[in-house]
């Protein structure tokens, strides 16, 4: 035997990491409450840009995912990790740096997004700067994981490690890939890709990021804690080890789901389609261990609070994974993309697995690191309530409007024409809707209140055991013997990081056979002659239209669907966005698509309908954006962009740089003009004639084809 | 239940013991089952390439007799709409329904009602040219009362208390936001006074709200109200002229002579239009069409 040893696990960061899960979850679910109410009162920005539904959503995103559920992980992992490894994390200085580091980051994100500095890429709009730290507190992360591992004395890795590490690899590879991009200024960057390229690394991105985040190391968590606190064994290692395999190579498959119908390659919706089916049994799986864990004592299960809440986020998880395979079958996408469907599903995800399973762990680890009791179960218990309650009066009138506009938009009078040609109709159908949603963020967000009190007490109560001490004997030593075994438990055991890296590879091995090969093949996007580059003022028009936000409520692509084309216009063509960096497709409609909004409209109907959308659109939940016309258009790095896109590609000619401010200036001029005729006084220089431009520009490339051909 | 059940792991980690239960049968099949369904779907659609993918199945429903061209060399391929036909106005999909209809179809009345809704100007008259004793039928027939508004067809400005009062809830949910609720004019011009920028009367009015002219900052409503719609909205205009609204809009286009009884006014302006937009080909001269150089 081996000389027992004695060690300390570190609590403290495992606190640290749960203050901060609980201090962002709940301004995450507060932001997240002021942009339900703005849905249907839109005037609840106070006619502040930073306050507005296209500044905050971003931002409310990025916290749930990177400062709930990230913290959250980072405190499972700190606290499981240790244990099931019997070691200390592997340096105090790294674990420190990763809290500081990560919870900079998050303050980061709550400054420049809603002041504008976007790179407008769904779940990732931060910038370049914010990137680069994202990388390398992200590596002090794994260094210290990994660490760990290598100084373990436990020889056995348990399938939670699994899902940890993998996770920790994967979202390594993806976040670098997705955030190649080419600085212009401190603040503003461009994508190396473009169009539908950049449509398909941003899909793959923001797909393998709920994967490898909210989903992964979810379920490393669940196999923790919900046997730690039901005390129970897990029902099938087998089943552990097999969904877990199946997850790793199946997911990244499927990331093409979310562009279904759209200007992507056939082949590549079809296996996105096919793979998110085949994903569905492996997830049910990863649901049914949990839940037949629990099983054992149903008893028990109702009584204790906690338990309860493990038991419904894993029931939450389940639907998540039903609606995702649901949503997925191209016939279903077609009506059911863009609407809020994808909404109920993401937060039945989000509120239902990631939160429900976070609070549980919470009111669970808590108590045990502060060496005390849960303050109340009687609290706790109504928290459970509030929580469930929150999310079914969330989620069901969602499923109700999304469903709805789905149809509305789709439904013809016997005549042929749009039964709903008047996009508005259909949003101010499906208002209630949005009323009762708020409703449910609201008591979802008392019942995190009530958590935060029942803890702080019981903080309070106890007092925090920041070294515990532990026994275990020292790791053998590597016996030739053992190794050369063969059996793939050598490998996971003896190896394990050449195990998990072949694991990595074998997880992202999908999205590189479905995205490599665009970049190999030449002419890949078939060009249309007639598509060009944009002008400097629309370009300048583009990035506000990024910096805005848009994209979070406006589609930029149309799909071939009948329903689609008589309302926008001719279906998206994949040659259409080559200039586009990044894609604008968005994929939400709260407003109508913008593909090919140029032309439809006069220059003056944009102008009073971004300062007062009412007026132009009755009932209209558009915020209005009267900065945009005391705004001095900012032409300073106007030069730069220009030659950052030279170096994309884009075919500027050679020194346009210098003649690209002249050029802009005479646009704006003729713009502003223009508009005199309609009794629209404007100054040239502001940003509303940059964006107006680039909306009159928006779409019409092949139209300008037509005209010529005459 | 299950010889299997319950069999425990030798080794806990950090005491958590495991069970090495059966993966369940259910979720098994449904693996399975996934599994299959993706053979056979990525077969059927791409191996064997018989079904149709959505672009080609959206031209299908478009073009019946379409076939997928694709372009070679690339992953994307290209593919091309018959809504997007530079050559010819007329697509095939009207033409085919309006083959539909000289296999004197009952049903395809309705068809071919709906493909001349939808034509703008240019396409009637290629329509007329190709099917001139079609396009006679309808119009003599009195099949058609309200379809686009060519200046063959008379429209007569609705005087019906209800269709005017529907004209006016039509005018302020969607034109008020631009000519202003009293029709005096925001954006748009003035509706009150003696002038026109697209000509006096039912018929033009009618028609610029049909087919719009963006250039000039006016939206084509075609598509978005119905046919009937409009001739109660315009009729609705009509009234309007002549009343003082609170903020009048400088008087933009040419001024007309009132009252219009005189018909000319009206057909000058128009043919002026016409005279710009190139000659209709077509012999038989309507009536009520004055053809000027």
């Amino acid at each position: 035997m081996a000389k027992i040893e004695t060690f300390y696990y570190d609590n403290k960061i495992v606190r640290n990491f749960a203050y901060a899960t609980i201090f962002w979850g709940v301004v995450g679910f507060l932001v997240g409450l002021v942009l339900a109410l703005q849905t249907f009162i839109p005037e609840t920005n106070f006619g502040i840009p930073f306050l507005s539904f296209s500044h905050l959503r971003p931002l409310h995103t990025n916290i749930a995912i990177f400062a709930l559920v990230g913290n959250a992980i980072f405190m499972g992992v700190y606290y499981s990790l240790q244990r099931l490894l019997k070691a200390r994390m592997l340096s105090n200085l790294l674990s420190i740096v990763h809290f500081w580091g990560w919870q900079f980051i998050i303050l980061c994100a709550v400054i420049t997004i809603p002041l504008g500095f976007t790179t407008g890429k769904a779940y990732a709009e931060l910038e370049w700067p914010i990137d680069i730290l994202i990388t390398i507190i992200w590596i002090v992360f794994g260094v210290n994981m990994i660490g760990t591992i290598s100084k373990r004395r436990e020889r056995k890795i348990y399938i939670a490690i699994w899902f940890y590490v993998v996770s920790f690899f994967t979202i390594a590879i993806i976040h670098i890939f997705n955030s190649v991009e080419i600085p212009v200024t401190l603040f503003k960057s461009y994508p190396v890709f473009s169009g539908a390229k950049d449509a398909l690394v941003q899909c793959f991105y923001g797909h393998n990021l709920s994967t490898f985040l909210l989903i992964m190391p979810y379920f490393g968590l669940m196999y923790y804690f919900v046997p730690k606190a039901a005390n129970r064994p897990v029902y099938s290692y087998r089943l552990a080890i097999g969904h877990f395999g199946a997850m790793v190579f199946l997911y990244s498959w499927a990331a093409p789901q979310q562009l279904l119908l759209t200007s992507i390659p056939d082949w590549l919706q079809s296996l996105g389609m096919v793979f998110s089916l085949m994903v569905f049994a492996p997830a049910l799986g990863g649901m049914a261990n949990g839940l037949l864990t629990l099983k054992g004592d149903c008893n028990q299960v109702w009584k204790d609070p906690i338990l309860r809440m493990m038991a419904a986020a894993l029931i939450f998880f389940g639907i998540s994974a039903f609606d995702a395979a649901f949503l997925s079958v191209k016939s279903i996408s077609a009506f059911a993309h863009n609407t809020d469907l994808a909404i109920a599903e993401k937060h039945i995800g989000a509120m239902g697995w990631n939160g429900l399973l976070t609070f549980a762990i919470l009111y669970w680890l808590i108590p045990k690191i502060y060496n005390t009791k849960l303050f109340s179960q009687k609290l706790t218990n109504i928290h459970f309530w509030l929580a469930v309650s929150g999310i079914l009066i969330y989620t069901i009138p969602l499923y109700w409007a999304g469903v709805t506009q789905g149809f509305m938009w789709q439904e013809f009078t016997s005549e042929g024409y749009l039964q709903y040609p008047i996009f508005m109709d259909t949003v101010l159908h499906v208002t209630p809707a949005y009323i009762v949603r708020a409703v449910g963020g609201l008591l979802y967000l008392m019942g995190a209140v009530m958590m935060v009190v029942n803890l702080a007490i019981t903080v309070k109560v106890g007092s925090l055991v920041k070294e515990e001490e532990a026994e275990a004997p020292a790791l053998e030593k590597l016996s030739t013997a053992h190794q050369n075994k063969g059996s793939a438990g050598c490998c996971i055991h003896f190896k394990p990081i050449r195990f998990f890296v072949v694991l990595t590879i074998i997880a992202v091995i999908g999205g590189l056979v479905e995205i490599i090969p665009m970049f190999l093949v030449e002419r890949n996007v078939p060009a249309i002659d007639s598509v060009n580059s944009y002008t400097p003022l629309e370009l300048e028009g583009r990035d506000i239209y990024i910096r805005e936000g848009c994209n979070t409520c406006h589609t930029q692509q149309i799909r071939p669907l009948r329903s689609e084309t008589e309302r926008n216009g001719e279906f998206s063509m994949a040659g259409e966005f080559i200039y586009d960096y990044p894609s604008q497709w968005g994929s939400k409609r709260n407003g109508p698509d913008l593909q090919r909004i140029g032309g439809k409209y006069p220059d003056a109907w944009h102008y009073t309908h971004i300062q007062d959308p009412k007026s132009m659109s009755v009932g209209s939940t558009m915020p209005a954006y009267p900065w945009l016309i005391t705004n001095e258009l900012d032409i300073s790095s106007t030069d730069a962009k220009i030659r950052a896109m030279q170096i994309l590609g884009v075919p500027y000619s050679k020194g346009y740089d210098q003649f690209a401010i002249p050029d802009m200036k005479l646009q704006a001029l003729n713009l502003a003009e223009g508009m005199e005729d309609s009794r629209v006084k404007v100054e040239p220089n502001r940003e509303i004639i940059a964006l107006i431009a680039y909306l009159q520009r928006l779409g019409t490339d092949i139209k300008v084809k037509e005209t010529e051909k005459k | 239940m299950d010889t299997n059940k319950n069999v425990l792991e030798d080794h806990t980690y950090d005491n958590i013991r495991v069970l090495n239960n059966k993966i369940p049968t259910w979720s098994l099949n449904i693996f399975y089952l996934t599994i299959m369904f993706s053979f056979v779907y990525l077969s059927y659609f791409h191996v064997l390439d018989i079904g149709d993918l959505s672009r080609d199945e959206y031209m299908r429903e478009m073009d019946p007799n379409w076939r997928p061209t694709r372009v070679s060399g690339g992953i994307f391929s290209e593919y091309h709409s018959p809504m997007y036909d530079i050559e010819n106005s007329v697509t095939p999909f009207v033409r085919e329904k309006l083959k539909n209809y000289i296999g004197s179809n009952a049903e395809a009345n309705d068809l071919i009602m709906y493909a001349m809704s939808r034509s703008d100007a240019e396409t009637l008259k290629k329509l007329r040219a190709t099917f001139p004793g079609l396009y006679d039928k309808l119009i003599t027939g009195g099949l058609i009362k309200i379809q686009a508004p060519v200046e063959s067809i008379s429209i007569v400005a609705l005087m019906d208390e209800a269709s005017l009062a529907a004209g006016k809830q039509i005018f302020l949910k969607n034109c008020a936001s631009c000519h202003a609720p009293d029709g005096g004019g925001i954006v748009g011009p003035n509706l009150t006074d003696d002038h026109w920028i697209h000509g006096a009367g039912i018929e033009n009015v009618v028609k610029i709200i049909n087919f719009g002219n963006p250039s000039k900052g006016m939206i084509p409503w075609r598509g978005t109200l119905k046919n009937e719609d409009i001739v109660k909205v315009s009729s609705f205009i009509l009234t309007m002229h002549g009343t003082t609204p609170q903020v009048a809009k400088a008087p933009e286009g040419e001024k007309v002579k009132y009252p219009l009884e005189d018909k000319k006014a009206v057909e000058e302006v128009e043919s002026a239009e016409e005279s710009e937009e190139g000659v209709i080909e077509n012999e038989d001269v309507d009536e009520g069409v004055v053809k000027e150089e």
